[in-house]
C-alpha cells in the first residue's frame, strides 16, 4: 500500500471521528455528562417533533396609519410649496423652503392619527387646496372652515394598510429570521397578532430572536438646524416663529423650566460654508435621563416649530478616566427625512483598522446614491444625523458632497468589542430584512409542545428504521461484500449529514427524517454506478484489480456532473428561495458533498485495500 | 444477483411513440388538473382555525386527536402547552361569513349607533379573512368592552363571549369582537359525552393564516426556473446543446406528474410536498444525467452508429443501474407509505411517484427528445428507418 492510501484513510477516520464527536452530545445512550458540558453542538428537532417555544406580537396598525398620514402631510407640503412657487422639481423640501413654506401654511396633525389640518396665513389660499390634489393624493376632504382645512385618508387606503401591515410585518419578520439562521420557524397571523414559534430550548437563542424580531428597524438621515432658536425660546417662554401655536391667536407663549436633571448647553455647530451658530440643546445624565428627556420632549412638542422635530440620540460621557455615565440630549432636525431605508441596497459588518471596532457599513441603491450626493452637495459643512428608530445614532459634519453611495454607522459607545459586534450583527440583520411598517408590541410568551402525536413520531422512527434496513439488506444480497462497502459508506454518510446539519445549527424535522432515509436510498447511486462499471469491466475480461480502477475512473464522469447539477440547483434554492426552501437547499448541499466523499472517496479506500492489499480477485457477488 | 444478466440490447427507441403518446397525455391531463380542480393546499397554504382549549381534567394529547380524526379534521395539530390539560389545536376548516350577511351587519350596525349613547360613530368594520372576528371602531367612542360586544350582537352579529378585545391605541377605540363558528363546533364535539372525557374551556378560537403564502409558492416556483436555466447552460457545455431540452422536459414532465398525482388522490399540499418536489426535480435531473454521460461515452465510441442505437444501447447498459437505483429510493421510502401518517405518508408517496416518473423520463422523455433534436437539426442525411439496422442486429458488446 503506497502512502497516498494512508493519507486517504487518515482523511477519512478524521472525518468520521470529527462527525462523531459532533453527534456525541445527542446520543443519549453514549453520552456522559463530561460529554454534554464540554462539547457544544446539539441536534435540534422541529416543532414537529420537539415543540418549542411560541411568542406573540401585536401589530400596532394604528402607528402604521398615523406613519401614512405623515407621509401624506410630506407630500401635500411639497405641492402646496410647489403651488405658492417656493420649490421646484422632484425631490424633497430643503430646508430653507420649509421655512419660507410655513409663512405662508402649516400643516399639522389632526385630531384622530388619520386627520390633519392645513391652516394657511391667509384664508384665500384655501382655494388652493383643489379636489384634484385631494383625490389624486388618496385624501379627502373631511371640512374647512375659515383659513383652515381638515383633509383625512381615505378609508379605503386605510382598509389596505391594514390588510398589508400584518402581511408585510410576518414578511419582515421571516426575513430577518431567514438572515439570522437556517432554523424551521412558524410565524403565522391571528388577526392583527402574529405568532412566531421557534423550535428548542436555547433560551439565548430565542431571545437573540425577539431583539431581532422586535426592532422598527427604520432608517433615516435629517438634516440638523443648529440655527434653530426654537428650543431655547421654548424654555424661555417666548413666542417662536413658525409655531403652530403662533398662528392661532393663542394666549401668550408661557415659559416651560427644565425639570431637575436636565440641563441646556450650547455648543458651537457648522451651519455651513464658513459659517457656525450657537446651537442649544438638552442633557440628561443618569439611569433615568432617557425617560426624564423624552417626558419632557413630550410636553413641548405642540410648541416645536413647523418641519423641525426635536429628537434624542445617546452621548455618553466620560468620567475620569475610565469610567463612562449613562447620557442622553437632543438634536434640533429638519423633520423630512432626506433619505431612508428604502434606499439602502445592502448592509454589512466592518472593522475600523484603526480603532479595531466593528462599524455598519450601509451600501446605497442607485436612487439612493443619487439623493445622499445632492443633499450633501446642498448641505456642505452642516451637520446631518442618522436615525434609527427615531434615535440619533451620530451627527457627524459633511465635510464635501458624497458620491459613490456609502454610509456608515457607528455602535455603542464604550462598550466591550464582542457586545458592538453583536449589536453590529443584529443591526445589519434588520437593515437588510427592511423595515417593520409598523411598530410591534411584545405579546405573551409561552413553551408549546410538539404538534404531532407520540404515535406519529414512533412510527415515522420506525418507518425510517424499516426503509433503511431494506436498502441495506437489499444492497448486502445484491453485490455480496462490495454491497457491505457500499452500506457502511451509506451509514458514515448518514452520520456526517447529520453532523452537518447540527453544526449548521439547522433543525431536523419529521419530513427531514424522511428525507435522511431518501438520501440513504439515493446515495447508493453512486455505488451502484461504480460496482455496475466495474462489473462491466470485468465482463470486458479486465482483473478486479484493473476493473475497479476502470469502474472508478469511468463511472466518475457521470457522478460529477450528476452532482454538479444538484450543486446548481441548491445554490439557486439557497439565492432565491425562503423559509422552509432555503432550509431544503442547506440539506441538499450537505447531501451532496457528504455522498462525494463517502460514496466515491471512502469506498475507493477500501476497494484499494482489499484488492491491493488483501489481493482479493473475487468481489460483487462472485463472477 | 445480477439484474439483466443477459445482457441484451433492447428496442426500447422502437416502442417510443406509445410512451411518448402516454407521457404528453400525462402531461397535459395534469397541467390541466392543476388549474381545475386544481391541488388541494392544506393548513401551511390555506390557514385554518386555532382553539385554546383548557380542559376541567386529565387529558392526553392522544385522545384528543383521536376524537378530532373521528370528527373528520384528520389533519389537525394538537400541540400541550405548559398548562396542564390545556392544548392549542389547529384545524383546516374556517367559518366564513358571506358578504351579504357582512354588509347587513355593517348597516344594522350603522343604524343603531345614533341611538347608543356614547357609541361614537363607525370607523372601520372589518371581517377577519377566516370569519373568526370583526374588528369595529368606534370614533369617539366611551364604550366598555362588554358594551362594544353587546352592541355587535344587537346588530345581529353571533358574539361569542362577553367582551371585546381592544386593539392598539386607547384613543383609536379599534374592537377585536370575536364570533362564533368552527372552533366551537369542535369544542362542543371535544367535551361531548363520547369526546375527551372531561370538560373545559374555550379561551380563544381564531382564524391562522397560512404559514407558507404566495410568496412561497412563488419563490420556489422562480428558484426551480432559475435553476433550470443555470442546469441547461451547464448541460450544454458538459454534454452539447442537443441534450439539454431533453433534460428540462423530463424535469417539467416529472415535477408536473407528481402534482397532477395529488390532485387526482385528493392529497393534500403542504410545505413538505414542496420539499418533495424539489427532491424529485434533483432525482430526475440526476437520472437524466447518467443516461446521457451513456450515450455521450457511446456516441464517442460509436461515431457511425445511428442515435436511436446508442441510445438503445445505452439505456440496455445502464438498465441494472436504473432498477437498482429506483428501487433502493422506492424501498427507502415506502416504509413511511406504509408505516406513517399524515403528512409524512402524503410525502413518501410524492417521492415514489416522483422517482419512477424521473426513471422513466429519463428513458421516454429525455433521450427521444435528444434525437428528435439531433435527427431534425444536426444530421441532415436523415437514415432510411427501413435500411438501418434494428436493435437487435446490432453487434452485442464484446464480453
Amino acid at each position: 500500500m503506497n502512502s497516498g492510501w494512508y493519507w486517504r484513510l487518515g482523511t477519512v477516520l478524521f472525518v468520521m471521528v470529527a462527525a462523531f464527536v459532533v453527534l456525541w452530545p445527542s446520543i443519549p445512550k453514549l453520552s456522559t455528562p463530561w460529554v454534554e458540558a464540554h462539547i457544544p453542538f446539539r441536534l435540534n428537532e422541529g416543532l414537529d417533533i420537539r415543540g418549542g417555544v411560541r411568542l406573540s406580537y401585536d401589530v400596532q396598525i394604528g402607528q402604521a396609519i398615523a406613519d401614512r398620514r405623515a407621509r401624506s402631510m410630506e407630500d401635500f407640503r411639497g405641492q402646496l410649496a410647489s403651488d405658492f412657487g417656493i420649490h421646484h422639481g422632484e425631490g424633497r423640501l430643503t430646508p430653507d423652503e420649509i421655512t419660507r413654506l410655513a409663512e405662508r401654511v402649516t400643516v399639522v396633525a389632526g385630531s384622530t392619527n388619520r386627520e390633519f389640518i392645513a391652516r394657511f396665513r391667509n384664508a384665500a389660499d384655501v382655494s388652493r387646496v383643489s379636489d384634484r390634489m385631494i383625490t389624486n393624493r388618496a385624501l379627502r376632504r373631511l371640512g374647512s372652515s375659515g383659513n383652515t382645512v381638515t383633509l383625512g385618508l381615505d378609508p379605503r387606503e386605510v382598509t389596505a394598510l391594514e390588510d398589508s401591515a400584518v402581511q408585510q410585518a410576518i414578511q419582515t419578520i421571516s426575513n430577518r429570521i431567514d438572515e439570522l439562521a437556517v432554523k424551521e420557524t412558524s410565524i403565522t397571523a391571528r388577526g392583527e397578532t402574529i405568532v412566531v414559534e421557534v423550535p428548542g430550548e436555547d433560551h439565548t437563542y430565542f431571545q437573540q430572536i425577539r431583539d431581532i424580531i422586535r426592532r422598527t428597524a427604520r432608517l433615516e438621515f435629517k438634516i440638523l438646524d443648529d440655527e434653530s432658536p426654537a428650543l431655547a425660546a421654548i424654555i424661555a417662554g417666548q413666542a417662536i416663529p413658525g409655531a403652530p401655536a403662533a398662528t392661532e391667536g393663542a394666549p401668550a407663549p408661557t415659559a416651560h423650566p427644565l425639570p431637575a436633571g436636565i440641563t441646556q448647553e450650547t455648543e458651537l455647530a457648522p451651519v455651513g460654508p464658513g459659517r457656525n451658530s450657537q446651537s442649544t440643546f438638552l442633557v440628561s445624565t443618569g439611569p433615568n435621563a432617557r425617560q426624564q428627556l423624552q417626558d419632557y420632549l413630550e410636553l413641548i412638542r405642540p410648541l416645536v416649530p413647523e418641519g423641525r422635530q426635536i429628537l434624542i440620540g445617546k452621548s455618553d460621557r466620560s468620567e475620569g478616566a475610565t469610567s463612562t455615565v449613562e447620557t442622553w440630549r437632543t438634536y434640533t432636525v429638519f423633520s423630512v427625512a432626506q433619505v431612508d431605508g428604502s434606499m439602502i441596497d445592502d448592509a454589512r459588518v466592518s472593522v475600523d483598522p484603526q480603532e479595531n471596532r466593528p462599524f455598519v457599513s450601509l451600501d446605497f441603491n442607485r436612487r439612493g446614491g443619487e439623493v445622499f450626493a445632492r443633499v450633501t452637495e446642498e448641505n456642505v459643512k452642516k451637520r446631518f444625523a442618522i436615525v434609527l428608530d427615531d434615535r440619533v445614532n451620530s451627527a457627524p459634519q459633511i465635510q464635501q458632497r458624497i458620491g459613490g453611495g456609502s454610509a456608515r454607522i457607528t455602535l455603542g459607545g464604550d462598550s466591550d468589542t464582542r457586545v458592538v459586534l453583536r449589536e453590529a450583527n443584529d443591526l445589519v440583520v434588520v437593515l437588510r430584512a427592511g423595515a417593520l411598517p409598523a411598530p410591534l408590541s411584545e405579546g405573551k410568551q409561552d413553551y408549546v409542545g410538539p404538534t404531532l402525536g407520540s404515535d406519529t413520531i414512533k412510527h415515522a422512527r420506525n418507518a425510517m428504521m424499516v426503509g433503511i434496513s431494506l436498502v441495506l439488506l437489499f444492497m448486502a444480497v445484491y453485490y455480496g461484500s462490495a454491497g457491505w462497502i457500499a452500506n457502511g459508506a451509506v451509514l458514515i454518510n448518514l452520520g456526517l449529514q447529520l453532523a452537518t446539519m447540527v453544526l449548521f445549527g439547522a433543525t431536523i424535522t419529521l419530513p427531514g427524517l424522511a428525507g435522511l432515509a431518501l438520501t440513504v436510498g439515493m446515495s447508493v447511486d453512486n455505488n451502484v454506478l461504480i460496482n455496475e462499471r466495474i462489473r462491466e469491466e470485468m465482463r470486458d475480461g479486465k482483473t478486479l484489480r484493473a476493473a475497479v480502477d476502470a469502474g472508478y475512473n469511468h463511472a466518475f464522469s457521470a457522478i460529477f456532473d450528476g452532482h454538479v447539477t444538484t450543486l446548481i440547483s441548491g445554490v439557486v434554492l439557497l439565492q432565491y428561495g425562503t423559509g422552509p426552501v432555503k432550509g431544503f437547499a442547506v440539506t441538499l448541499l450537505i447531501g451532496v458533498i457528504a455522498n462525494l466523499f463517502t460514496g466515491v472517496f471512502a469506498t475507493r479506500v477500501v476497494f484499494d485495500w482489499l484488492v491491493r492489499g488483501l489481493k482479493v480477485k473475487t468481489l460483487l457477488g462472485g463472477k | 444477483m445480477e439484474f439483466n444478466r443477459s445482457h441484451r440490447i433492447y428496442d426500447f427507441m422502437g416502442i417510443r411513440k406509445y410512451w411518448i403518446a402516454l407521457s404528453i397525455t400525462l402531461s397535459v391531463l395534469s397541467t390541466i388538473l392543476l388549474f381545475k380542480p386544481g391541488p388541494k393546499y392544506g393548513i401551511d397554504f390555506m390557514g385554518g382555525t386555532e382553539l385554546t382549549v383548557q380542559f376541567g381534567g386529565n387529558v392526553d394529547s392522544g385522545r384528543v386527536r383521536a376524537v378530532l380524526d373521528r370528527m373528520g379534521h384528520d389533519h389537525s395539530e394538537v400541540v400541550p402547552t405548559q398548562r396542564p390539560n390545556e392544548f392549542i389545536i389547529r384545524v383546516e376548516k374556517s367559518s366564513p361569513i358571506s358578504p351579504v350577511r357582512r354588509e347587513q351587519i355593517r348597516h344594522s350596525l350603522a343604524d343603531r349607533l345614533p341611538n347608543t349613547p356614547g357609541a361614537g360613530s363607525l370607523g372601520d368594520f372589518r371581517l377577519s379573512p377566516g370569519g373568526d372576528h370583526l374588528v369595529v371602531q368606534l370614533n369617539d367612542s366611551t364604550l366598555s368592552a362588554t358594551q362594544v360586544a353587546e352592541l355587535v350582537r344587537g346588530a345581529g352579529a353571533n358574539v361569542r363571549g362577553e367582551a371585546a378585545l381592544q386593539m392598539g391605541a386607547l384613543d383609536d377605540h379599534r374592537w377585536q369582537v370575536p364570533l362564533v363558528g368552527i372552533g366551537d363546533e369542535i369544542f362542543r364535539g371535544l367535551v361531548a359525552p363520547d369526546g375527551v372525557g372531561a370538560d373545559g374551556q374555550l379561551s380563544a378560537s381564531v382564524w391562522v393564516s397560512p404559514k407558507a403564502g404566495a410568496e412561497l409558492r412563488y419563490a420556489a416556483l422562480r428558484a426551480v426556473l432559475y435553476s433550470i436555466v443555470f442546469i441547461m447552460i451547464y448541460v450544454a457545455f458538459r454534454f452539447d446543446l442537443r441534450f439539454a431540452p431533453g433534460g428540462i422536459l423530463a424535469l417539467f414532465h416529472d415535477s408536473v406528474v407528481t402534482l397532477g398525482f395529488f390532485v387526482v388522490t385528493r392529497k393534500e399540499v403542504t410545505i413538505s410536498t414542496v420539499a418533495a418536489i424539489l427532491t424529485v426535480v434533483g432525482y430526475s435531473m440526476n437520472d437524466t444525467i447518467i443516461v446521457y454521460d451513456r450515450i455521450r461515452e457511446n456516441l464517442a465510441k460509436r461515431r457511425n452508429s445511428r442515435m436511436l442505437d446508442i441510445i438503445n444501447l445505452s439505456v440496455s447498459e445502464m438498465l441494472s443501474r436504473t432498477i437498482l437505483t429506483s428501487l433502493t429510493v422506492v424501498l427507502s421510502v415506502s416504509a413511511f407509505a406504509f408505516i406513517g401518517t399524515g403528512v409524512i405518508r402524503d410525502f413518501a408517496w410524492a417521492m415514489i411517484v416522483g422517482v419512477l416518473a424521473g426513471t422513466y423520463s429519463s428513458i421516454y422523455v429525455a433521450a427521444p427528445l435528444t434525437e428528435w433534436i439531433d435527427s431534425r437539426f444536426f444530421h441532415t442525411e436523415a437514415a432510411d428507418p427501413k435500411a438501418a439496422p434494428t436493435a437487435a442486429d446490432l453487434p452485442a458488446r464484446s464480453v
